[in-house]
């Protein structure tokens, strides 16, 4: 199923000017709820506002009607929005889920998993003061977190390998998950066929 | 005899140079990945300071938010690279940060993990990414590949593609689809966007049947890998057309 609409420049022909609808939807597309961010476009002006100021720092300013690939003209164009800035972005080219296994001194002992390649599991070690301060207060054994290797892209155009670590913002269980999680447990265990001494 | 190594150098290093530029990959120059639901939900709630007092921020990160909008139908705030957006009808967050990705994810999980019986009817995890092509040939040939112009030409002056949706079954037991979307870039110069929009359906389109966040969060922590690397695959698979 093919269909043909809107905007800016087009590959395989000359350059136009958008034509995308004042709600934000492409012309002629199916309504696509889960799609991107259309959701804004009958909301008041001060939400607009409110929402093309906050988005006006990323790419395209996504947080505005039109999503990732939103014609940069509308936004330029509104003097509340502010232009279009260049963003920072980082590349990813390697990345790990990590388990801490011993925090000791100025350093914390880890178990890596490869979530893009298939190498094996390895044990790491890292200086603390690779954390954020916020970080810091979830460094205990048995903590997870993600470590990102990549390119990081600033605004002028210069590239700097980067290395990121970034713990898991899990909250912590409620009642019922613990129950729930309890309740689990006793039905393995007695489909197990253990029982308590 | 420095003069010949010199020119024998310039000789070898030329062919090598134009190789490269010929083999050269069309290059990552943006990328988003956002969570969407539908269902009903009540704004008001989805505030930073609500979601520190429950664990899901930190308070410095709740304080430290960039407030859009709070307002009993609309709230937009963003929070370090994640920015969240929620109407009565629609939950939505979303990163341009690839390191961010997880962070992602385990926020959404957290809140809606506070939020266990909110009705959600569906959900679409979604890529979106803009690629530089090495040539302006390259980029045409992409387009013309995708949509051959040849049924067009008798009918039109000079056609073009705009966008393409193409929507394939789901290869999983679950209900939805995926879509891809392709469009020439608007940000860049011989550039094309794509967003792989992977869509769950939970409630066979009737909201009578929508099921809890939690179980909607259980499919979300089981399909989020093979979800990004599915739209990782389509994106680059498009790209190997140029």
């Amino acid at each position: 199923m093919t269909t043909t609409t809107a905007p800016a420049t087009t590959p395989d022909s000359a350059p136009s000017t958008t034509t995308r609808s004042s709600d934000g939807q492409v012309a002629g597309g199916p309504p696509d709820p889960t799609a991107s961010l259309w959701s804004l476009r009958n909301l008041e002006a001060h939400a607009r506002f409110a929402t093309s100021r906050l988005g006006a720092t990323s790419w395209g300013s996504v947080l505005s009607t039109t999503g990732l690939n939103a014609p940069l003209q509308p936004q330029t164009q509104d003097p509340l929005a502010g232009q279009v800035s260049a963003p920072t972005r980082f590349e990813v080219l390697q990345k790990w889920e990590g388990i801490v296994l011993d925090v000791s001194g100025n350093s914390f002992a880890a178990r890596l998993i490869d979530l893009i390649g298939n190498e094996p599991d390895q044990e790491a070690e890292f200086p603390i003061r690779e954390l954020s301060p916020r970080d810091r207060k979830r460094l205990i054994p048995g903590a997870l977190f993600y470590w990102y290797i990549g390119y990081r892209d600033d605004l002028s155009g210069d590239r700097d390998r980067s290395s990121r670590l970034r713990f898991r913002r899990l909250p912590p269980p409620s009642e019922p998950e613990v129950e729930r999680a309890r309740q689990a447990a006793k039905k393995l265990r007695s489909a197990l066929g253990w029982h308590r001494r | 005899m420095a003069r010949a190594r010199k020119a024998q150098r310039a000789r070898t290093s030329t062919p090598r140079a134009r190789t490269l530029v010929r083999a050269s990959a069309p290059q990552l120059k943006a990328e988003e990945v956002a969570i969407v639901l539908l269902g009903a939900f009540n704004p008001s709630i989805f505030q930073p300071a609500w979601m520190a007092s429950q664990g899901v921020l930190d308070e410095s990160e709740a304080s430290a938010a960039e407030i859009g909008i709070i307002h009993p139908d609309v709230v937009s705030f963003r929070v370090g690279a994640i920015a969240i957006e929620v109407l009565r009808e629609r939950f939505q967050a979303q990163t341009t940060d690839a390191s961010a990705f997880e962070s992602l994810r385990d926020l959404v999980v957290g809140v809606f993990g506070r939020l266990l019986h909110t009705p959600i009817g569906a959900m679409g995890i979604n890529r979106s990414t803009h690629h530089e092509l090495p040539s302006h040939a390259a980029w045409n040939r992409l387009g013309h590949r995708l949509v051959p112009k040849d049924p067009w030409e008798p009918v039109m002056n000079r056609p073009g593609t705009k966008n393409i949706t193409i929507e394939g079954t789901r290869d999983d037991s679950r209900v939805g689809y995926v879509r891809a979307i392709f469009e020439p870039s608007t940000l860049i110069e011989q550039g094309v966007f794509q967003t792989i929009n992977d869509h769950y359906q939970f409630n066979e389109g009737d909201p009578q049947k929508n099921i809890p966040a939690s179980d909607a969060m259980t499919t979300l922590a089981e399909v989020w890998s093979d979800s990004l690397s599915r739209a990782r695959a389509i994106a680059d698979h498009i790209l190997t057309l140029a």
